[in-house]
Parts: C-alpha cells; sequence; structure tokens
C-alpha cells in the first residue's frame, strides 16, 4: 500500500520557484550563480551568454561561481527601483569573486553595524514577491560572513 | 567632401505638458527651426529622428504633422546618445553629398518617476536592481573612495548648473538653490541626494543642416559640425544599466575619452580649444566623471576644477551653461540636440547673460543606459 499524505483542509503549501531560470543552480541547499566562462580568454559573465564579449568566440561554457567574495563599493537605495515590491531601504553593491569579476547584488546587511568594503561576504538566498500562481519567488543576494 | 552647417534651431520648453502629445511637442520645435532657418517643410530633403521611448515610426508620425512629402524619415535610438546619433547620421549624408538640406529633431514624453527602462532584465526588476540611481551612486561612491571627492562637492555641481537655468527659459526648473539645500534634500541611492539628479521629463529640439556651400544665402550665421562621434560600449562594460557582470581582469578607457579622442581627431582640435561645453549631468557625479573623459582636467581633479571656477563662465571651460540636464530635465530624445541648440546660441554670440565671450568652439556630450556615447564638436 502506498503511503497516503493528508493535508489539514485550506492549508497551502508555496512552491518556491528561481526568480528567474538558469541565474543560480536549483533546487540546492547552497546553491551557486551560473555563469560563462570563454574557453579562449578566460573572461567570465553573469548571467550566462552564448559569445564572449571581450574576443566574441563562441568557445563558451557554463562555470559555477565561488559562494563567497569580497565586498566592493556599495550603496543604499531609499526611493521605489521600478518593478520592485520589497522592503526599502535596500543595500546594493559589487560582490567580487575570485573568478575574475565582480556582479550587482542586493545586499542583505543583517546584524553588522556598518558595512565596509572589503568584507566577506557569502551568497544567501531571498524571497522577492509570488508570481500569478501564487509561487514564491527565490533569489540571491549577498550578506557579511558573521564573525569577520 | 562639404562640410554641414547648421541655420536654424528651434526647441520647445523642456517640463511637462499633459495636454500634449508627443506629436504636438515635436512639431512647435521643427516649426520654429524652420523659421528661424528661414527654409519651408517642402525644401527639406530627409529628417533624422532621435527618441527613446515615443515608439514605432514615430518619426514619420511627426512630420506628416508638418507635410507628408514622402521623403525618407528615419528614427535612432540609442538611449541618451539617440539626438546625436541622428544629429551624425544627418550631417554623414550631407558630407557624402546625398543632400544638401535636411532637418535633425530630438523629441521625448516620457513616463513619470524613475527611469523604467526596457533594459533590464525582469529578474533584476523584481530584485530591486533596477534602478537607475544606483549605478549613479556607485560611481561616486568611487569618486569619493578614489579622490576623495565630498557630498559638498556633489551639491556644488548641482548649484552651479541650477544657476544657470534662470536664464534659460527652455529649462524646466528656473530656480537657484543653495548647498544647504541641495544637501538637505531627500537621499535616492547614497551619496546622491535628489537635487544632485535630474528628473525625466517631455520636449523637443531641432536643428535644420544643410550643405556649407549653400549657408551664407540664410539669415543666421552657419555653425559647422565638426565632429560626430558615437560609440557603444566598450569592454569591460560599464557601470551603467543592465550591467550584472563587470570583469576585474581587463580594463579600458571611459567611453567619454574614447569618444571624445575621436571627435577631436575629426574635428581637428584638442580639449584645450574648447569654448563652452554641454555635457551629461544626469547626477552630480556622472558631471565630474565627464570633467575626466573630455580632458579638460588631471584625473582626480574635477571637484578641484569646479572649486576654482574653472567650469563656470569666465573660466576656461564653462560647462552646462543651459542650466543642465538638472535644470533642463532629460527627455531622452531630445536631450543631446537641445544642448547642441544652446551651443548654436552661444556660437552665434546670442546666449544673453550665460554668453561665453568671443566663443568658436562647443562640445555636446551625451552618454546613456550601457555605454552609448556621443561626442559632436561644434565650431563657427
Amino acid at each position: 500500500m502506498g503511503i497516503s499524505i493528508t493535508k489539514k483542509p485550506g492549508r497551502k503549501t508555496a512552491n518556491r520557484i528561481p526568480v528567474a531560470e538558469g541565474l543560480f543552480t536549483w533546487p540546492s541547499k547552497h546553491p551557486r550563480l551560473i555563469g560563462t566562462k570563454c574557453s579562449d580568454c578566460g573572461e567570465i559573465f553573469f548571467p550566462q551568454q552564448r559569445v564572449c564579449s571581450y574576443c566574441s568566440s563562441l568557445n563558451t561554457k557554463e562555470t559555477l561561481f565561488s559562494r563567497r567574495g569580497t565586498l566592493d563599493l556599495y550603496t543604499c537605495t531609499h526611493y521605489g527601483p521600478p518593478g520592485y515590491a520589497g522592503e526599502l531601504p535596500l543595500f546594493v553593491g559589487f560582490i567580487r569573486l575570485p573568478e575574475g569579476t565582480k556582479i550587482i547584488s542586493p545586499i542583505q546587511k543583517g546584524d553588522v553595524k556598518e558595512l565596509k568594503a572589503g568584507m566577506k561576504m557569502q551568497m544567501v538566498l531571498n524571497t522577492v514577491g509570488t508570481d500569478d500562481q501564487g509561487n514564491e519567488l527565490v533569489s540571491f543576494a549577498f550578506a557579511p560572513i558573521s564573525g569577520t | 567632401m562639404t562640410e554641414a552647417a547648421i541655420i536654424g534651431v528651434g526647441m520647445h520648453k523642456f517640463g511637462r505638458f499633459p495636454e500634449e502629445n508627443f506629436m504636438q511637442i515635436a512639431v512647435e520645435a521643427i516649426i520654429n527651426s524652420l523659421e528661424d532657418a528661414g527654409v519651408a517643410w517642402r525644401d527639406i530633403q530627409a529628417a533624422y529622428c532621435g527618441t527613446a521611448y515615443a515608439g514605432s515610426a514615430s518619426g514619420p508620425k511627426v512630420t506628416t504633422k508638418i507635410g507628408a512629402t514622402g521623403i525618407p524619415v528615419m528614427d535612432f535610438e540609442n538611449a541618451c546618445a539617440s539626438g546625436a546619433a541622428a544629429v551624425r547620421a544627418a550631417v554623414r549624408d550631407i558630407h557624402a553629398g546625398i543632400y544638401n538640406m535636411v532637418l535633425a529633431v530630438g523629441f521625448e514624453k516620457m513616463p513619470e518617476g524613475m527611469m523604467a527602462s526596457p533594459s533590464y532584465y525582469d529578474w533584476q526588476k523584481k530584485m530591486g536592481l533596477a534602478a537607475n540611481p544606483i549605478y549613479f551612486a556607485l560611481e561616486a561612491q568611487r569618486l569619493m573612495t578614489e579622490y576623495g571627492v565630498t557630498e559638498i562637492d556633489f551639491a556644488r555641481v548641482a548649484v552651479k548648473n541650477h544657476g544657470y537655468s534662470i536664464h534659460n527659459p527652455y529649462a524646466h526648473y528656473n530656480k537657484l538653490f543653495t548647498i544647504e539645500e541641495v544637501l538637505n534634500s531627500a537621499m535616492v541611492c547614497d551619496p546622491l541626494r535628489l537635487l544632485m539628479f535630474c528628473q525625466p521629463n517631455e520636449g523637443a529640439s531641432a536643428l535644420v543642416i544643410c550643405s556649407k556651400e549653400i549657408s551664407s544665402q540664410f539669415p543666421q550665421k552657419p555653425v559647422v559640425v565638426a565632429a560626430s562621434a558615437l560609440s557603444s560600449p566598450l569592454y569591460p562594460l560599464p557601470v551603467l544599466p543592465p550591467t550584472s557582470s563587470i570583469s576585474t581582469n581587463i580594463t579600458s578607457m571611459h567611453i567619454t575619452e574614447y569618444t571624445a579622442l575621436q571627435a577631436y581627431k575629426d574635428a581637428g582640435i584638442g580639449p584645450e580649444d574648447l569654448d563652452v561645453i554641454e555635457l551629461q549631468d544626469t547626477d552630480s557625479g556622472s558631471e565630474f566623471i565627464a570633467y575626466e573623459g573630455l580632458g579638460i582636467c588631471r584625473p582626480g581633479d574635477c571637484a578641484k576644477i569646479l572649486a576654482d571656477g574653472v567650469v563656470e563662465i569666465g573660466g576656461k571651460y564653462p560647462v552646462n551653461t543651459s542650466g543642465g540636464l538638472m535644470s533642463k530635465g532629460e527627455p531622452v530624445g531630445a536631450s543631446a540636440i537641445g544642448q547642441m541648440v544652446h551651443l548654436v546660441h552661444q556660437l552665434r554670440g546670442e546666449a544673453g547673460p550665460v554668453q561665453v565671450k568671443g566663443a568658436k568652439v562647443g562640445l555636446s556630450h551625451v552618454i546613456g543606459a550601457g555605454g552609448n556615447c556621443a561626442v559632436t564638436i561644434l565650431k563657427v
């Protein structure tokens, strides 16, 4: 006999789906950002793209980024960015990744008193609203590694 | 090769005009430019139109409101460089002898609020990354970190540009601001406050351009387009939307410098020959970055030349004597040609209270989303 799973009447389980396909590995407990690496010149891009923007080579392949990076320049948005339904103010900055690129990312400040360039950061997940079907949209951010 | 000369200029005030559609706004600027040139619409052989938001075939929609003559009417969209791209194409056709009398027009009617640029990915919007001010703020942070530029320096840019606007009837805002008022305005994205930004709005600007050979028969002093350079982004991609990653391995010169060098070469001049400059002051940081890119200051000295009066009337390089985008607002398609209209007034000697004495060489600089940059040099 199979196992029957009974749900309490009226209880919904929301699906969690990535805010866009192909940005990071999913489903995963520790997702990694997915980018493209050029096999000819070594340049790296996020998000994925087919052709190398530096040398125009078609010899490109999928690559996974490190989950840890370093905070570069950052700012804090106080006004509603178009299409954003989340909380404000919102910290946004460059995260330098060891692969040789820096990406723009929302930053979760957490308990840290003040963000500082050079801080070690790690990738985290957060939710940025729901879609028309009620699925929770999962996206990425970076947060200071506690204790650093 | 015959040179291209501007013989007529016209504007529709920049601002907000709920009772007018983009066609009405554009028609006013075109009519004014034809009257200034002493040229009839039937004499125009082609039209080059710059707009980013007016939609498909917007140029022809405008020109058929003036005269449905069947001439080629082309739309150019290069974000903030749209109008300059239109002028560049017009000038090249004059140089090649294809036409000898054409119109270049820029027009825009922008939605309210922060620019909802279609060039952002949907996921960037949902994640709060689709705000142009973020990218300008990150550049401003770089100026503070690398050069020690302060919030007072950023405020000074706004005070200078708004200071000139009271003499410009085409500007959206004609109001003086003090440094204190700028520093007390709402913070948008640290360190940039509301009064350190320009506002998107509505407006139009137009130029009648003819071959230099026939220009002397018209009433106005001809202003020659000595260079018209246009660039798309260089690698690594700049801090401008919709950037998501920037290489830390490769560096390149700033796209403004790259474009300006081409323009100086084509015009046979150097930055030291410039008398009056209109540059992209989307925000205070962008004005500082443009000083460096155009070669009017040494790297790191941008705030210093402002504090020293170098970029004011009376200084070596008066910048944004029209009031800049900060006062005029930025109707994207109309802004580059709007700069050129002001430069033409300067070079004709008709700029009144903001006249730069003896101005003979003017430069227009625009730069938009993703690094679309144009530098146009005008000479009498």
